[in-house]
């Protein structure tokens, strides 16, 4: 039955829901992005463009120049992993990343839920000439970090449909971009870009070709289809949640991919995020590198006392970096 | 009785009206007909067993995958794999497969110092020789899938398809086979050996042979009885007339199977043969009478010829009948889907022949009037039933007692023999062994593991228990127990994995291919899998975990045998806080493979009770059931001793043979235990009478046993295994079942006489004259038939002697026709004329109860027939119906107490 009162009464409610989620969202704009907005030049000439003349280059370029140079970055996630019925395995990451004056990225993830893989990390770093590096740490392993190299396809992330490269700024040394025809979706205009590997590039440790749809709006890419050699869809890539969080950087606060070969879904959830050089300082790239050692089937007991000192030194590092804030 | 049986004399028209509808309605019905050659039909539904495999099929995958199995001695150079990879991304293309996994999909971990690389085993194909021979020996590293996707030396690989679930219920085994070899079709050419294995070919197969059986053995069962029955019978319309009512009962049953949604399975292949085979036995039984009464009453139009037929044959036919059905419904309570489908459209087929014979034949043969000269007495029957008849002629007391003692000795030595009898129900053992898909599947084994799977589940309530190395270690144990039973070809579990990790992390030292020491390590290693990779051995919570087995028994109880060892052991090394399952489809059909054994002995039981019963009823006592039953049992104890003695598996085809062939067989012993007993009361002969029996039942019992054997040979021509198994051993009992009924049913016969029901129900008199006896007074109408079928008719002529004064003898006579003198002869030479009896009086009573000499004649003085009661035959025969005798006694008490009162009173 339509009940008028009911529905006056809803509407109040969501007109103060969305007026205390703009608030909140000037809040953290007034005081997580300010310092570095400043620090970062963003050169802004959307008056001059002339969007149907772009190239799939150009349109990537002027995405990652709205979206992904803001050089610290810290994260805390909600990784949910799901099968093709539905079963659910959550895990809760810290992801930092620091994008170096030199161009070269550094990035950390770190599990700290459940508890047995807490303080497990990987550290990804990639120079500005494209050069990739990854290293594990395994606390339960306590040695030094291993290096870890994969194929794109062998590497899904952890367990998830993520790979590394998808959690990581385009690597556009590695791609050729193509524009194709627009497409419209609810309304919305956006630019379609086939990212093609490039013959120098190692085909194996990358994807052969990528679809990414592009908002003509505020050039946020919102859906990436993976392609094998021949065209068949391997997994999708779509971002939720997107919000304005300064100026023309936009941001997906909701990241999910779906597997169409084993029906599997992973969705990333950034529960928080923090734009500040204080919560990704240097030398949280370095903590692997404070550990030593190794551990056999005799010296369990050392093996378990190492992990123990990796995750409490973890751990204090975080409680620092808490601090500073 | 014979009412029922002349119905369709009576009301022809309408009886082939009714027919004919009945046929139209079943040609209808047919266009319902559905094949079903699943394994599913193998199991037995909704046990417990059952439900659980589902439960964990449900949740770890299907063990149905489908093996593409590639060899070729080249097949590691760049050439081969970029052929190999074209393979692998069509089947992966396809609409139908969930999922391929080889080579281009598996991962491989590999650790080096300070390094680890996960990649697919094969993310690329490498360009130059030497890249070639790396990704080999690094594929060759990884223990999981040397020796079960790869064979040890890398000539031979496999890829892992599964099919949608969904599509091969939508499509089809058939359809979903088609796809798959239309993708590999493309390759064929480039690989040495390239062929798919798993259930969408066997099923395929299985329909295919199943059609062609249908196809081939029809026609060929069909001839054959055709030329049985003109070379034995020399009657063209003796010949076609079976085949016409095994047409007509085939339509009928595939009709009915059609209408009730019975599926055409792997048994039904035989069940054209079956009914034309088996039916033609009523047919041929039918037209030998009518043709020997043809030759015995030349005169006489073919109408009175059939209704003597049907008046001697109607109702141990509708006994025959009875006893086949019988013998096909026994396996209807079968667990088995297979088998109680069949049981039920067996047994309908039966039933509908034997009603379709006893109906049809008798309008049939007045319809083509068949011609007098025809059916003369084939020549073989010189020499058939003189041979037999000699056997049975010079088989003097020594000789009979030395052929029981043979016969006992050879069961002895079949009962031995059947006791090395296996079971076996693997669908792979339903095919020949030189067929191609059982040399594809012995080609898989020896390269790799064989392609038969089960699963192994454990199962905790405690959260994460196999992350924690204890419980883990107890999967270890359990693995390491599989290894050493030596019967199983490969186990992998999440332990396999574990190991693989530890040793990769810890730079591929082999001294670290052990479990991880703690949860922590395990979990951490674990983030380098994918769920994917891991749902095959472990549930999403870590609760359950799955042990792997692959293959390649084909003895179920060999792989019964060792599964419940392994069950056993497993339940010990996880203890009571944990569950051990072992599931799989395979499994399932093997473990029915044991209660196809206790089916077997069930149904075998049941029936031979329950022919027990009929033949005591039959027969008025239950020594004549026992005899009944000994022509049935030998056949038994020398079908199972072959099997026993030529290694014949018990399986869903041989294990209906006992039943079957003893349902057949039986029909010839009713058929000899009847004319026995006909002979016997009008010979009064017992030595005689088994001798005229022998000579007139030998022939069809011959012609059908031969004509029986040779269709069920016909079987042997089937693609299946178990039908030519079936066929074979179905022949070889009949023809055990021939020599039990020839040579020793007539040994046993020739000691004895028994009474049928049917003599009694056949026995026509004088009711009242019976009734109106003083003999009988008091008693029912079958305790009088009773009494009187243990007596012998006799005629007499006008002025015969029936009893000879001065005589000694203990006969006692019931005249039941025309009259008698009873004429005393004095010392003087005067006759004097003591009575003059009439239907229903009884004389030589004195006789009967003392031993003493007759005191006068008894002379017809007509045609006289009397019913001849014997002294000894009366106490012997009758000793189980006390109550007869004391009705019989009284009344004769009471007739010679009369007498003496007459006496005085004179």
């Amino acid at each position: 039955m339509f009940q008028p009162s009911v529905i006056k009464r809803s509407a109040v409610v969501s007109m103060l829901l969305v007026y205390v989620a703009v608030l909140l969202f000037v809040s953290i704009g007034m005081f997580s992005t300010p310092l570095y907005a400043t620090a970062v030049t963003i050169k802004h000439d959307e008056q001059s463009m002339r969007l149907a003349e772009l190239t799939g280059q150009e349109i990537i370029m002027e995405s990652l120049r709205r979206h992904e140079l803001y050089p610290y970055v810290y994260e805390e996630q909600t990784l949910i992993l799901m099968d093709e019925k539905q079963h659910r395995d959550v895990r809760r990451i810290q992801r930092y990343s620091r994008l170096e004056k030199s161009g070269s990225l550094k990035a950390m993830i770190k599990f700290i839920y459940p508890e047995s893989i807490a303080g497990a990390s990987l550290l990804f770093m990639r120079k500005q000439n494209g050069l990739r590096n990854s290293r594990f740490y395994l606390p339960a392993l306590a040695m030094k970090p291993i290096n870890y190299s994969g194929s794109v396809l062998g590497s899904q992330m952890l367990g998830s449909e993520f790979s590394l490269e998808d959690l990581m700024p385009e690597n556009i040394h590695a791609f050729v971009y193509h524009r194709i025809a627009d497409v419209m979706d609810n309304d919305r205009r956006y630019f379609v870009v086939q990212a093609v590997a490039t013959a120098s590039e190692d085909i194996h440790r990358t994807y052969v070709k990528r679809i990414l749809l592009i908002r003509q709006d505020n050039f946020f890419v919102t859906h990436i289809d993976y392609l094998d050699e021949e065209s068949q869809l391997l997994k999708r890539q779509t971002r939720h949640d997107i919000r304005q969080v300064n100026g023309e950087m936009w941001r997906a606060d909701m990241v999910m991919v779906e597997n169409f070969v084993n029906h599997h879904r992973s969705i990333l959830k950034i529960d928080r995020r923090v734009y500040s050089i204080d919560y990704v300082p240097a030398s949280m790239f370095e903590i692997a590198n404070h550990l030593d050692g190794t551990a056999g089937p005799l010296d369990n007991a050392r093996a378990s006392e190492q992990a123990e000192r990796a995750k409490s030194t973890a751990a204090m590092n975080i409680s620092e970096a808490g601090e500073i804030r | 009785m014979n009412r029922i049986i002349m119905l369709g004399l009576r009301h022809r028209l309408l009886l082939l009206l009714t027919i004919t509808a009945l046929t139209v309605l079943a040609a209808v019905g047919m266009q319902g007909l559905h094949i079903d050659t699943g394994t599913e039909s193998m199991i037995a539904k909704g046990s417990a067993s059952h439900l659980r495999y589902e439960a964990v099929v449900e949740e770890f995958g299907s063990d149905k995958q489908t093996l593409i199995f590639v060899r070729d001695k080249a097949l590691w150079s760049t050439e081969k794999l970029t052929y190999l990879k074209a393979l692998h991304t069509r089947l992966a293309a396809l609409e139908i497969v969930e999922s391929v996994e080889d080579l281009f999909t598996l991962r491989s971990l590999r650790g080096e110092e300070g390094r680890i690389s996960s990649t697919l085993l094969m993310d690329y194909i490498p360009q130059s020789p030497a890249d070639v021979d790396q990704l080999k020996k690094d594929i060759l590293y990884n223990p999981l899938v040397k020796g079960n996707l790869i064979s040890a030396g890398g000539e031979a690989l496999a890829l892992m398809v599964t099919i949608r679930p969904s599509a091969m219920q939508q499509l089809g085994h058939a359809k979903v086979y088609e796809m798959m070899q239309q993708e590999i079709n493309p390759s064929s050419m480039h690989f040495e050996r390239l062929f798919q294995i798993g259930a969408a070919r066997i099923q395929t197969e299985m329909e295919e042979t199943l059609f062609l059986d249908m196809r081939n053995l029809a026609p060929l069962s069909a001839g054959l009885i055709l030329l049985v029955i003109l070379l034995f019978m020399r009657s063209v319309t003796a010949a076609f007339i079976p085949l016409l009512t095994a047409g007509i009962s085939l339509v009928w049953t595939l009709g009915m199977m059609g209408w009730a949604g019975i599926p055409v399975n792997i048994l039904s292949a035989m069940l054209p043969t079956l009914i034309i085979v088996i039916g033609s036995t009523e047919d041929t039984h039918l037209i030998a009478s009518f043709l020997a009464t043809r030759r015995q009453y030349p005169d006489r139009e073919p109408e009175f010829c059939v209704r003597r037929m049907l008046n001697k044959m109607g109702l141990p036919l509708l006994l025959t009948i009875l006893t086949t059905v019988l013998g096909f419904a026994g396996n209807i309570f079968s667990n088995m889907e297979l088998i109680r489908d069949f049981a039920l459209a067996s047994s309908f087929a039966m039933l509908a022949n034997g009603l379709i014979t006893l109906m049809l034949v008798p309008v049939m043969l007045i319809m083509m009037a068949a011609p007098k000269t025809s059916g003369n007495r084939a020549s073989g029957e010189g020499w058939l039933s003189r041979g037999i008849l000699q056997l049975n002629n010079q088989s003097n007391l020594s000789l009979q007692r030395l052929l029981l003692g043979g016969t006992l000795l050879l069961c002895a030595f079949f009962l031995y023999q059947a006791s090395k009898l296996y079971v076996t129900n693997d669908p792979m053992s339903y095919f020949k062994q030189d067929r191609a898909l059982i040399t594809d599947a012995n080609e898989v084994h020896l390269h790799l593991a064989g392609i038969k799977t089960f699963f192994i589940t454990v199962q905790s309530d405690e959260e994460q228990a196999f992350l924690q190395p204890k419980q883990l270690r107890k999967l270890e144990v359990i693995e390491s127990f599989i290894h050493t039973q030596n019967v199983f070809d490969r186990s992998i579990s999440l332990v396999d994995y574990m190991k693989l990790l530890n040793r990769e992390f810890h730079a591929g030292d082999e001294q670290w291919y052990e479990l991880p020491n703690n949860k922590e390590m395990a979990s951490q290693y674990l983030l380098f899998m994918h769920r994917q990779e891991l749902k095959r051995y472990v549930s999403h919570d870590y609760r359950r975990a799955m042990i792997v087995v692959r293959h390649h028994i084909s003895d179920s109880n060999l792989l019964n045998r060792s599964v419940d060892e392994l069950r056993e052991v497993a339940a010990e090394i996880v203890g009571a806080d944990m569950q051990v399952y072992i599931v799989g489809e395979n499994l399932m059909i093997n473990e029915e493979a044991d209660s196809l054994l206790h089916a077997q002995v069930e149904s075998l039981m049941i029936f031979l009770g329950i022919i027990f019963l009929l033949m005591s009823a039959m027969f008025t006592s239950f020594k004549g059931g026992l005899i009944a039953m000994v022509p049935s049992l030998i056949p038994i104890i020398l079908m199972f001793g072959v099997m026993g003695l030529l290694g014949i598996p018990l399986n869903p085809g041989t294990a209906m043979v006992a039943v079957i062939a003893i349902g057949i067989a039986i029909d010839s012993t009713i058929h000899m235990l009847s004319s026995y007993n006909k002979h016997s009361r009008d010979m009064g002969n017992a030595a005689l009478a088994v001798q005229k029996t022998v000579y007139e039942e030998a022939l069809p019992m011959i012609t059908t046993t031969v004509a029986l054997a040779l269709g069920f040979g016909i079987l042997l021509a089937s693609d299946f295994a178990i039908i030519g198994q079936f066929g074979a051993l179905a022949a070889a009992t009949m023809l055990f079942a021939l020599f039990a009924n020839l040579i020793v049913t007539p040994l046993i016969m020739s000691r004895m006489r028994l009474v049928s029901l049917y003599d009694i129900l056949a026995l026509s008199m004088d009711k009242q004259a019976l009734r109106s006896s003083q003999l009988f007074n008091d008693m029912s109408d079958y305790q009088i038939r009773k009494a009187m079928l243990i007596s012998e008719m006799k005629n007499f002529q006008k002025g015969a002697r029936i009893i000879e004064q001065g005589c000694l003898d203990r006969s006692m006579y019931l005249l039941i026709r025309g009259e008698v003198d009873v004429v005393h002869h004095a010392k003087d030479g005067d006759d004097m004329l003591l009575a003059r009896l009439k239907p229903g009086d009884l004389f030589g009573e004195i006789a009967f109860v003392g031993e003493i000499r007759r005191t006068a004649d008894v002379i017809a003085i007509g045609a006289v027939s009397v019913v001849k009661f014997d002294y000894e035959r009366l106490k012997h025969d009758l000793r189980y119906f006390p109550r007869i005798v004391a009705k019989l006694n009284f009344n004769i008490s009471y007739i010679l107490g009369k007498r003496l009162a007459g006496t005085l009173k004179d």
